[in-house]
Parts: C-alpha cells; sequence; structure tokens
C-alpha cells in the first residue's frame, strides 16, 4: 500500500514524512524545498507501506515542474492507495481547495489538520466532526514537528475513505465557503508582539534596521562560536591529544619513508604542523575538523534558527529591489547565504528559483562571488598576516564582483526573470529538538562529502610534489600566472589543489611567502575561478553540461579578469 | 495561492523603489512582486462597508 502526502506548500508535510517514516528529510520553509519524490517505509497495522512526500501543489492543475510531478503521481496511483492530505489548520481556506479537488479521484483520503497548536493560538476553532461528516473522510488535528496527533493519524490512515461526495470544480471555492461557515469559527484577537514584530521586519525603514542586527548578530553568533569551539575544544584536542599519538606513529614509522610520509607528512623540528605537514592523517584530518567543521556547525545552527524562526522570506522581501539589479528576485538572497557556509547547498537551493534564467544566473554568481567557510578559512589563514586591510579588501572586492557579474549577466542573457511571490509564515519561537535534528544532519552531509575531498586534496598535492608536476604546469602557466596575474611560478600548484578543496591550497601557497599584492590576488583567484569539485558535480547536475560549460567559461573568464585587474591595481597602488 | 477574484485582502506593508506588496488574506500572509501587485485590481473597502 502507498500513502501519498498532498497538500499546499509549506504546510508540513515533510515534518509528517519524518514523523511516520523516522525518516529525515530537511523540513524548510522555503517554497519548491521538496521537488522530488521522497520515499520511506513504515508499519501499518503490521504490514509495511510506502509513504511518498509529493512536492507542495495549490491545485491539480499544475503551474510548474513540482506541480506537475505531484499531479503525475497522483493519477498513478494504485488501487488501495491512500491519499493523507495535510493542511494548515491556521489556512483552512486556502488548503481546501486542493482538498475538494482531491475528492474527484475518487481515492481513500484521510486529512490531517496540522499546525493544530498555531491554530489554537490565533483563535481560529475548527469543529472537527463536523468536517469530518461533510468531507466524508477522517480529519486528525496534529503537530507534525512535535508529534502530536501523529499516532491518532496513522490509525486512521487505515480507516481512510473514499468522500461520498464528489465536489464540483468551477465551484469549489464557494463549497469551500460553504463548509467553512459550519466547520470553523475564527474569534478575534489582538496583535501579539511576535506578529507587531512581523509586521514591522517588513516595513522598508523598521525593516533595514531590524535586518542589519539580525544579520550583524547572525555573524557575530558564528563567528563566536566557531572560534569558541576551536580555541577551547579542536585545537586543544589536536595539539595535546592526537599530536603526540601521530609523533608515536611517525617514531614507529621510523620517521621517514613513502607510508610516513603519507600518513603524517613532514615534520617540522620533530613536531607536527598541521598547516604545512600534509599527511592524510595530520594535515587531511585537521583541515576538515578543526579549521572548517567548528564553522560549518555554528553556520548551520544560527541558519536553522533563521530559517525555522520565519525570518528569511521577510528579509526576500527587503532585498528584492536591490535583487533586481542581478536578475533575481529577493529569495535569490537564500541560496547566497545558503552558500556562505558551503556552496554545495547554496547550488542547490538555486531550485527554489522558478525559472531556469534565474536559476543560472543565482548558481552562477552563488559559485564565483560568495566563499564558503572553507574559503572563508582559507582567506583568513593567507591573507590574515597581511592585516585586516587585506581581508577588507578581499571580501569587498568578491562583493564587487558579484554585483558587477550580476548586472552584465541579466544584461546579457535573454528573457525576463519573474517576480517575487512567496508566503510570508508568521514568527515562530523554533522547535529546538527539530531545529538540532536538522543542523545534526546538514553536518553529517557535510562531513562525508568534505573529508574525502580534503584527504584526496592531501593525497594529490603530495603527488603533485613527487612528481615534479608543479614545476612543468607552472612552466606551462608561467604567462598567464606569473606575467598577468604576478604569482610565483610555485603557486600552480595550490591553484590546482584548490579545484578539490579550497582550503588544503592554503597549506600549499602559504610557504611561498607571498607578497600583500601576491596574496590578494591568490585569495581573490582560488575564490572566483572554479567552485570546489563538490559543488562542480552539484551544478552540473542542476544546470545540466551545456549550461554548466557557459557557467565554466564565466568562471575562467572572471578569475582571468579578476587577477589581472587587481595585479595592476595593486602594482601602481602599492608597488 | 489565494488570491482570486472576490476575495478580501488586506495591505501590510510596502517599499520603496517599487518592491513586493506584503499582502494578507485570511490567516496568511504574502509577498507579491511590484510588477505583479500592479496587475491586480481592488476595490477599497472601510471597515463600515465590510461589517
Amino acid at each position: 500500500m502507498k500513502i501519498a502526502l498532498v497538500g499546499n506548500p509549506n504546510v508540513g508535510k515533510s515534518a509528517v514524512f519524518n514523523r511516520l517514516t523516522g525518516a529525515s528529510v530537511i523540513v524548510s520553509n522555503y517554497p519548491g524545498t521538496t521537488v522530488e519524490f521522497t520515499r520511506g517505509t513504515m508499519r501499518l497495522g503490521g504490514q509495511p507501506a510506502v509513504v511518498v512526500d509529493l512536492p507542495g501543489t495549490y491545485s491539480l492543475e499544475p503551474t510548474c515542474k513540482a506541480e506537475e510531478v505531484t499531479a503525475r503521481a497522483l493519477e498513478e496511483l494504485a488501487p488501495g492507495d491512500v491519499i493523507l492530505n495535510v493542511v494548515d489548520s491556521t489556512n483552512l481556506e486556502r488548503g481546501l481547495g486542493l482538498t475538494l479537488q482531491l475528492t474527484r479521484l475518487r481515492k481513500p483520503m484521510v486529512l490531517a489538520l496540522n499546525m493544530w497548536d498555531e491554530a489554537k493560538h490565533t483563535g481560529v476553532q475548527i469543529d472537527v466532526p463536523v468536517l469530518e461528516k461533510s468531507l466524508g473522510i477522517p480529519c486528525v488535528p496534529v503537530v507534525a514537528i512535535t508529534g502530536e496527533g501523529i499516532g491518532t493519524l496513522a490509525e486512521k490512515v487505515r480507516q481512510a475513505a473514499v468522500p461520498p461526495h464528489e465536489f464540483d470544480n468551477a465551484e469549489r471555492w464557494r463549497e469551500v465557503g460553504n463548509l467553512l461557515g459550519n466547520a470553523q469559527k475564527l474569534s478575534h484577537r489582538h496583535h501579539t508582539v511576535l506578529e507587531r514584530l512581523g509586521d514591522a521586519s517588513l516595513r522598508p525603514l523598521a525593516g533595514t534596521a531590524i535586518a542589519f542586527l539580525v544579520l550583524g548578530a547572525s555573524f557575530g553568533a558564528i563567528w563566536v562560536l566557531g572560534e569558541g569551539l576551536i580555541t577551547y575544544a579542536l585545537r586543544p584536542f589536536f595539539e595535546e591529544a592526537w599530536g603526540p599519538l601521530m609523533l608515536n606513529l611517525s617514531a614507529l614509522l621510523g620517521g621517514r619513508g613513502l607510508l610516513h610520509d603519507l600518513l603524517i607528512g613532514r615534520l617540522t623540528e620533530g613536531g607536527i604542523d598541521y598547516g604545512s605537514s600534509f599527511g592524510l592523517l595530520t594535515t587531511g584530518l585537521f583541515v576538515p575538523f578543526a579549521a572548517v567543521l567548528p564553522y560549518v556547525f555554528s553556520f548551520y545552527l544560527v541558519l536553522s534558527i533563521l530559517e525555522d524562526s520565519g525570518y528569511l522570506p521577510r528579509l526576500a522581501v527587503l532585498a528584492d529591489r536591490f535583487m533586481h539589479n542581478v536578475g533575481l528576485h529577493g529569495m535569490g538572497m537564500i541560496p547566497m547565504l545558503l552558500g556562505l557556509g558551503c556552496n554545495v547547498p547554496g547550488a542547490l537551493s538555486g531550485r527554489i528559483m522558478e525559472s531556469d534564467r534565474e536559476r543560472f544566473i543565482c548558481t552562477t554568481l552563488m559559485s564565483i562571488a560568495v566563499p564558503c567557510m572553507a574559503q572563508t578559512a582559507m582567506i583568513v589563514g593567507l591573507a590574515g598576516r597581511h592585516g585586516p586591510q587585506a581581508l577588507a579588501l578581499i571580501f569587498g572586492t568578491l562583493f564587487l564582483v558579484w554585483f558587477v557579474l550580476g548586472v552584465v549577466l541579466n544584461r546579457l542573457l535573454k528573457g525576463e526573470s519573474p517576480e517575487i511571490l512567496v508566503d510570508i509564515p508568521p514568527y515562530r519561537v523554533p522547535y529546538f529538538k527539530g531545529l538540532l535534528k536538522k543542523v545534526w544532519m546538514r553536518l553529517v552531509a557535510f562531513i562525508f562529502e568534505a573529508v574525502p575531498f580534503v584527504l584526496m586534496g592531501v593525497l594529490l598535492a603530495n603527488l603533485l610534489y613527487a612528481l615534479g608536476l608543479i614545476d612543468l604546469v607552472g612552466r606551462l602557466a608561467e604567462p598567464v600566472v606569473t606575467g598577468l596575474m604576478g604569482l610565483p611560478r610555485e603557486s600552480v600548484g595550490g591553484l590546482a589543489v584548490g579545484f578539490l578543496r579550497k582550503d588544503v591550497a592554503v597549506g600549499m601557497l602559504a610557504p611561498l611567502d607571498l607578497s600583500f599584492r601576491q596574496t590578494v590576488v591568490a585569495c581573490l583567484v582560488l575564490a572566483v575561478y572554479f567552485p570546489c569539485v563538490a559543488t562542480f558535480a552539484v551544478m552540473l547536475r542542476e544546470l545540466g553540461g551545456l549550461k554548466m560549460l557557459k557557467a565554466s567559461a564565466i568562471m575562467a573568464l572572471t578569475a582571468l579578469t579578476v587577477g589581472t585587474l587587481m595585479n595592476l591595481v595593486l602594482k601602481v597602488a602599492v608597488g | 495561492m489565494g488570491i482570486r477574484p472576490g476575495v478580501n485582502l488586506v495591505k501590510v506593508a510596502e517599499q520603496l523603489f517599487g518592491g513586493p506588496v506584503v499582502v494578507q488574506v485570511g490567516n496568511a500572509q504574502m509577498a507579491v512582486g511590484f510588477g505583479m501587485a500592479k496587475k491586480i485590481i481592488v476595490e477599497t473597502e472601510t471597515q463600515q462597508e465590510r461589517s
């Protein structure tokens, strides 16, 4: 038996899915987060059943790809399959429009009245027995993120009934009005503080002030938490516990030899310098776990709070007019924000943009000009010693590149971008258990993605040195690397490894003792030229081969231009 | 998404320089891009007319 979860976007279908199947799907309230099927299983009355989480849709007449997926999936239901219709209890009028359409499919149905707690808080009173009688199907109040009512829901699925009454499609809104006249009572209540705050966050003056506060606090929190984890937990561990262990291993392996160099790398004055040792067990583990992971964790923690509190769509409203300059609408801000943590989810979230043109601009801009945590760590690691001016110059230039490239792409690419049309959810206090679970899932995904690539990067770096390829490739690339961009020939190795992982490239460039000018150019080129291979793979899948070729050409051209120009400008300015 | 002929809505916020308009339909708030919002024709009602 198959149970299909159907409903409007953002009603909590994925949360219901997680509860029923015990699976872990990320629950976010951006439109279009679920664009493919998600399948899971559950036991129903001792029998296994397949649960399918379908993309949200407002009507069975599809208006976009995600809605087509749902419409088609519903057509393909077999006898005995059940439609589990999830509605937002605070928005019953809108949700029931789809419900009445679903009755025309003549399949067994159950209605889950989700966000029941919020309905109570906002004065919405729903007479469930009356609703059940009017629709002829079981109706179950639930609060999916906490799990309340889910047990009852699972039971009622077994009592799913084919609706006795088939509602007329053209007249369905009038029917909804009739239904709700009997079953729903809205009681008047005063604006709560949260609601007033929610409205203020949308107004141009108060809203912008709030935005600066929120973003400032967010970045501050990320920095403090990340640094704290590194200084008080991870660095001490690596220096006082792991280090001695590795030194013992080093002695065991005789202090030299292929295996030793592979695993431990080069010792510095009898000790281990994680930045330059380049062993799989030293640099290979230090970089992802002690340098990048703490920031990825703190980033995702803060981001999840911003998501679940309902703030992000309001930010999108404020940013919308500005984003129009680069051919996107306000929601395009979100992939950029996500990209600051890791470019992979940044690339995936391009899906929240409706048109191909927007998705292309959004993803390309993000991968070129938005530095992920690993890139940021690399930039700080490499350029930090040249002072805050270097950092300001690098990040400032990246922002400029983002804007200028965005304007150029908007001008050159044919077509128009659609306008923003998005739900603004009420401000909610996040459900912390669910939030922590989400952070954990994102962290685990990052570890499984990042660590293999870091290890590969370290391996590749060692290989390049051992085979003397750095010198060879360096000579070939010299006209560009040295001639145009002013970087030493040896930096080619770092640039090559940067394709695998940006943060490993630091270790290869640091010993070259680059000048202020060279450091700025190197950081910019590394950040801009190609995303790490993980992002590259995702982009290839999201955009397709042809568009990816276009994007890659843009990346290469931008990197060349920025590197050359910055080299020139700094030569003139600083010498 | 809830904006249909005949439906009552309340304007919640507007932006400078042609940003989105936020409206409330029933219990749901949504942001509508400026270009789209320009095409939606509404009749204003005062509080008295509504009751």
